[in-house]
């Protein structure tokens, strides 16, 4: 019996703004429970919204960059329910008209289409709206309390939910990495799962193949990482498909992914499935996109997505498909990539240290900032072609400019790590080495061209590391004449 | 009482103080407000504060704009800094709103003095203001009558002589029915020429905060300062010439503004209508028409569903606009949670916090919501789209229409049950004004053979606030019952 | 259409109201009355597509993107307990997302 799992995705994506959607509280991350809040966003008597200007550009970006079809006039609604993340007694959203619907985004992956030798697959976005974040709420062990943080109510965020469609959970997994992709090069979200600016509720169905009827909808939630995406959604597919294979029905609900354990299981009750009624929204009389405002941001050019970045990085530095593609895996390293380059570095020279040295340090998954800036490296490559340095005291350079900042020349400085390039000075310390090996001397005269390595060992211990080894080399060979 | 000339001329002249001004009228709200219930609180001390800083100006020779040194009531569901809000409900007893509402802003930069915050019905809803979980009010002109509602406190405030000029919120008619059953004039500008902000919403598509005073140029006055300044209302910005108007002979000044003015009639106004209150729309008919105005009575059928829809569709926006009232971050909270839930712990704050009737509005609201009632809700809807549409027809045909305010005269207090479960009787007037956005305005028509006023009202297309004036003070001036004021026991004017 | 007891209990959980027994059947009655007064009126089909808005010429309120921390973080919070890091305890919920 062969079974296919239908997936469908609803992602949450908050936007890349300073404050949030209706008030001017800031977005930040990290800070003190409910010091980012003012009346607005705690649902005061008396206030009222008033929309974020720079959420719809994004949004208007979002929407295009997965070429969705946008609707000219969107309204507002809310979504009233209470919960104690909710200040208002309802959430701002936009319910039967949204801002956008019907897009699409490829993304490469295993299971899809071979296309100019690449597995490209396709998956169709339904729609696209604003809506604002609720609250944060912790659920502690020890007491029976809940504890609520205001600081995210009021956050803008898009939700994306994608078309269900008979994929593998690989695949989907491949999209949302895609998505997080395209998101962070057009500036719209950072797109950190473990920030919470990245969300995603899978709803997830098996049927038989061939079957035409879709089978039962379950809807996974509490989903942290993408490996915990692929995790709930490959156990999911198996506990349905046991079902279905030991003649029993799949029940429609909400499940929870237990990380710990390792399974889902159904929600105890109505936040699952939370009862609540849609109404218009008399603050917001809606969303005209054909006025003045918003026309340049329906117009500006979209910022360069990952694809055309790639293909620029191959010509315009004429590095690899290999470089490119590890280069421009995270927006930050592509840019930092050219801030390297625009500081001096020869491409191939910064794309070599990149690749080879700094990412050895540096883990782009972490998304931390790279702490070595792209002139200092672009400064140490310098030091290195120039030959003040030797490539592998470059290396411990590199190291200690990542651990306490200081600049190049001040370590190398500090460390007495210069090379010696000087001809004198080497010059002595050759001869020192040909006097003190005679024997090897007259091997070489004899025709051992090979002993020259040895000699060149010598040198360089004697010189601790620190000579110039072109230098010293050609003194060596130039003596041995 | 004195009147803002009267305020005015004696501060430039320098025959009294604002602080002495301020005083005396604190004094007469001391004395008499027990027996009317008009204010919740009074601003004795920054009613002071405030009018010593603008006794210094003064004495500097500053200009202290257009209402320097005017006392102002404003409805207590007007936010106000420093100065408790309460909406005249328990679930806001102690609220104190962290900024002053937009209105409030424009007031205190034009040298007003927010005398207090007056009685209304609990969160705006009623029209008797009897629901008011403080303390009930009493219409000025009858004690034993009800002021109308739900801006029933700043209508009597404003009659009784407590401040000259008062702001009111109206959402079905709750500044034109009191200012029609207390004496006073009261304007409900059109949606979304004041700023909402700082207003504690009801219902969001309808509600206005608007002015009222006891004269038409008074109540332009306060208009002008409320009112969203990059708007054209086609209503002067600068100020009306209040000295020069009252001197003219008004006749012919009025009379020219009325030529040509068209003035419709609805036929559907006499049905169900008081006598008394029928006389004298029919008399204000013959003034208009004297006037040189064309008067026509015509149809307009949709006044009937108005009521209904109105009802409908404010419910419904209130249960939401009342979700955040759950006494978790501010308001009620009952005094011993015990072991209770979060659910549990909210509804015993709403059921304890809310009165009957804005419980009630909220669950009917609610019901409104429900999949199984949805045919109700378009059905309200629709009647709302089917107004808009008939109003935009009819100010192709006339510049203003002519109504009552009330269908009834002010009723006693002891009764106002039996008009709080039939609404829709007394917003009959004014519902269909609120659904469709325009403005209108209330200005006193006459008395009653037993001395109670009956109000006449106005309405216009999107803002021609300054028609309404015009209109409203020819009939003001010619009827002259804004001279009369109540005699309030040991009253001495 | 009437609206029943049944109704108003729904309508009493979804607002987060307690409603007694005899109340809701006095309130079952009287919103009936009202829905009823609904039934005898006859509408027209409506128009062309009017928006939502009472003069249909409002539009959304719009703000820069600058953020800009409250400036009176002590009158948010009126006599509402925190915890020492902030957050606000409330009563736990029954469910959990």
């Amino acid at each position: 019996m062969i079974f296919e799992t239908i997936i469908g995705l609803e992602i949450h994506i908050e936007l890349n703004t300073r404050s949030k959607m209706f008030c001017a509280c800031s977005t930040e991350f990290g800070a003190q429970p409910n010091a980012n809040t003012c009346p607005v966003c705690l649902g005061m008597p008396g206030t009222y919204p008033v929309l974020n200007k720079e959420a719809v550009r994004l949004a208007l970006r979002a929407a295009r960059a997965l070429n969705c079809r946008i609707n000219k006039v969107s309204c507002f609604n809310r979504k009233n329910y209470f919960y104690p993340d909710l200040p208002k007694g309802y959430q701002i959203t936009q319910f039967e008209l949204p801002l956008c619907e019907d897009g699409f985004l490829e993304f490469e992956s295993e299971a899809g289409n071979k296309k100019s030798g690449r597995a490209i697959n396709h998956i169709e976005i339904s729609r696209i709206h604003l809506e604002e974040d609720a609250g944060k709420l912790m659920h502690p062990e020890d007491q029976p309390v809940t504890l609520v943080d205001y600081n995210r109510a009021g956050v803008p965020l898009i939700e994306i939910v994608t078309r269900p469609k008979a994929i593998r959970p690989q695949a989907a997994v491949d999209f949302l990495k895609e998505l997080k992709s395209v998101m962070e090069y057009t500036g719209v979200s950072d797109c950190r799962m473990e920030q919470g600016s990245l969300r995603c509720d899978v709803n997830i169905s098996v049927r038989r193949k061939g079957e035409k009827e879709l089978g039962t909808k379950v809807e996974i939630k509490n989903l942290n990482s993408f490996k915990e995406i692929h995790k709930a959604m490959e156990w999911e597919m198996q506990r349905q498909q046991e079902l279905l294979l030991k003649g029993k029905k799949v029940m429609p609900e909400t499940r929870r992914w237990d990380q710990i354990r390792g399974v889902t299981i159904p929600m105890r009750t109505k936040n699952g499935s939370q009862q609540y009624y849609i109404t218009p929204e008399p603050d917001l009389p809606g969303l005209d996109l054909k006025s003045e405002i918003f026309r340049s941001y329906l117009e500006e050019p979209l910022p360069e997505l990952r694809a055309q970045k790639n293909r620029r990085f191959m010509e315009q530095y004429n590095l690899s498909r290999y470089e490119a593609e590890i280069l421009t895996q995270n927006k930050g390293l592509a840019d930092y990539y050219e801030t390297v380059v625009k500081h001096g570095a020869a491409p191939v020279d910064a794309s070599n240290w990149i690749l080879v040295e700094l990412l050895r340090l540096w883990n782009p998954a972490d998304n931390a900032e790279i702490p070595v800036s792209g002139k200092a490296l672009a400064q140490l490559i310098k030091l290195v072609n120039e030959g003040t340095i030797s490539r592998n005291a470059g290396k411990k350079v590199l190291d200690e400019m990542f651990e306490t900042g200081k600049s190049p020349r001040l370590i190398i400085e500090e460390k007495g790590l210069a090379q010696i390039s000087s001809r004198a000075e080497i010059e002595i310390i050759v001869d020192q080495v040909l006097k003190q090996n005679k024997d090897a001397v007259e091997e070489y005269k004899t025709g051992r061209t090979k002993v020259a390595g040895f000699l060149m060992g010598q040198i360089m211990k004697a010189g601790r590391g620190r000579l110039n080894p072109n230098v010293a080399r050609e003194i060596l060979e130039e003596k041995l004449k | 009482m004195m009147t803002i000339l009267e305020l005015q001329k004696g501060y430039r002249e320098g025959s009294f103080s604002v602080r002495q001004a301020v005083e005396s009228f604190l004094e007469r709200i001391k004395k008499l407000d027990q027996r009317i219930g008009a204010f919740i609180t009074v601003c004795y001390n920054e009613a002071l504060d405030q009018a010593e800083q603008l006794d210094q100006r003064l004495s500097r020779g500053e200009n202290i704009g257009p209402l320097g040194g005017i006392p102002v009531a404003v409805k207590d569901n007007i936010c106000t800094k420093n100065i408790r809000t309460t909406c005249a409900s328990r679930m806001l007893e102690n609220f104190v709103a962290p900024c002053d509402a937009r209105v409030v802003e424009n007031l205190k930069k034009a040298g007003a003095v927010i005398i207090g915050k007056t009685n209304m019905d609990e969160f705006a809803m009623g029209a008797a203001s009897g629901t008011s979980a403080y303390k009930k009010i009493a219409n000025p002109w009858n004690l034993s009558k009800v002021p109308g509602g739900s801006s029933g406190g700043s209508a009597a405030a404003v009659a009784a002589g407590f401040a000259p000029l008062a702001l009111g919120s109206d959402t079905g008619g709750s500044i034109r029915q009191p200012a029609s059953f207390c004496g006073v004039v009261g304007l409900k500008p059109t949606y979304g020429a004041v700023s909402r902000e700082g207003l504690i919403a009801f219902a969001p598509s309808f509600d206005t905060i608007g002015p009222m005073a006891s004269t038409v140029k008074d109540c332009e006055l306060l208009f002008n300062v409320i009112k969203e300044q990059n708007q054209s209302n086609g209503s002067d910005t600068e100020e009306p010439d209040i000295e020069n108007s009252h001197k003219n002979n008004c006749t012919g000044a009025f009379d020219a503004g009325m030529q040509n003015m068209r003035i419709g009639m609805p036929k559907e106004c006499l049905v169900g209508l008081d006598q008394e209150a029928a006389q004298i729309y029919l008399r204000a008919e013959k003034i208009y028409r004297d006037s040189g105005a064309r008067v026509e009575w015509f149809s307009l059928p949709e006044i009937d569903a108005c009521a209904s829809a109105y009802f409908i569709l404010s419910s419904a926006e209130a249960a939401s606009s009342l979700a955040r009232y759950d006494g978790i971050r501010y308001g009620f909270s009952i005094k011993d949670p015990q072991d209770l839930n979060f659910d549990d712990l909210i509804r015993s704050n709403r059921t304890e916090g809310f009165g009957d009737e804005v419980r009630r509005r909220i669950l009917f609201g609610t019901c409104m919501r429900m999949p199984e009632f949805a045919a109700y809700y378009e059905k309200a809807e629709k009647i709302r789209k089917n107004i808009k549409q008939a109003v935009n027809r009819l100010f192709g045909r006339f510049d203003l229409i002519l109504m009552p305010t009330s269908p009834v005269l002010p009723f006693d207090i002891k009764e106002k049950h039996k008009y709080l479960h039939n609404e829709n009787q007394l917003d009959k007037f004014t519902a269909i004004m609120n659904l469709a956005g325009i403005p209108a305005l209330s200005l006193p028509g006459g008395f009653s053979r037993t001395g109670l006023p009956v109000g006449l009202q106005l309405a216009g297309d999107y803002f021609t606030e300054d028609k309404l004036f015009r209109a409203a003070s020819c009939l003001e001036q010619k009827l002259g019952v804004y001279k009369k004021l109540p005699c309030l026991e040991g009253d001495q004017a | 259409m009437k609206i029943d007891e049944k109704a108003i209990k729904q309508a009493a959980d979804m607002a987060r109201l307690i409603v007694p027994d005899e109340e809701a059947s006095a309130l079952a009655q009287e919103f009936s009355q009202i829905l009823k007064a609904l039934d005898d009126i006859n509408v027209n089909p409506a128009g062309e597509n009017d928006s939502d808005t009472a003069s249909g010429k409002l539009e959304s309120a719009l703000r820069e993107d600058e953020a800009k921390p409250f400036h009176d973080a002590e009158g948010l919070f009126q006599g509402i307990a925190r915890e020492k890091d902030g957050h606000i305890a409330v009563p736990r919920v029954l469910d959990q997302e």
